[in-house]
């Protein structure tokens, strides 16, 4: 035990883009436009999804 | 959270036939006016204080058995009924649901993907690998997230409100 912290491993650019917060909030919203246009039924599926990611920051 | 938001949608849904005898118009009409609320809403224009059971699920739900209690934690997050309610979106799909949502498979795609939607969160705060750096991005990006989210819901709804004329 020396009391030291253990190091913090720097996180790759790439997995830091991949994982950002409002990645899926640009797909969603995509997904949305997309199957909306369209009339498509998975459009709910897909307003489902991001009206539960909105709640991110609640537990 | 699939599983619980699967349920709170398929109960939407069976509530849903109380909106039946009105015209779609007026039904659709209605879900695009609340959303486009939502939106207002979120982006502090209007304040409309909405109803929330404002609660954690217990800990000790995790303590008793964790496998269970992670199940149950889950489920109970995913209903969206037993947390705080901090974006305007959830409400709106509900109501959306409950006018829009005769179809079964509506209700049942909607209660699915709420739950994903849920699960999404602590899936990529665990794929981020840097927990802490990512709860920071989250609370910098907490208010795009809200009302993008329900300018989404509001253009999504007009445009099947569109397909519904």
């Amino acid at each position: 035990m020396t009391g030291q912290q253990p190091p913090v491993r720097p996180v790759p650019p790439l997995r830091r883009w991949a994982t950002d917060p409002l990645g899926p909030v640009l797909l969603l919203t995509v997904s949305a436009m997309i199957t909306a246009a369209y009339g498509h039924v998975l459009t709910w599926a897909v307003v489902g999804g991001l009206a539960g990611y909105t709640l991110s920051g609640s537990v | 959270m699939v599983a619980g938001g699967l349920f709170s949608g398929v109960v939407l849904g069976l509530f849903s036939g109380l909106s039946t005898p009105l015209p779609a118009s007026w039904r659709y009409t209605a879900i695009v006016a609340v959303a486009l609320l939502g939106v207002l809403r979120d982006g502090g224009v209007v304040t409309i204080p909405l109803p929330q059971n404002a609660r954690q699920v217990p800990q000790d739900v995790l303590r008793r058995s964790p496998g269970r209690g992670a199940l149950r934690f889950g489920f109970e997050l995913g209903t969206g009924v037993r947390t705080y309610v901090s974006a305007t979106a959830p409400y709106v799909l509900a109501v959306a649901v409950l006018l829009g949502g005769q179809r079964p498979q509506v209700a049942t795609l909607a209660g699915v993907g709420f739950g994903a939607g849920r699960a999404a969160t602590p899936l990529l705060r665990r794929a981020s690998g840097a927990v802490e750096g990512w709860d920071a991005d989250l609370n910098a990006r907490l208010r795009v997230i809200t009302v993008a989210g329900s300018a989404a819901l509001a253009v999504a709804f007009g445009l099947l409100f569109l397909h519904r004329l």
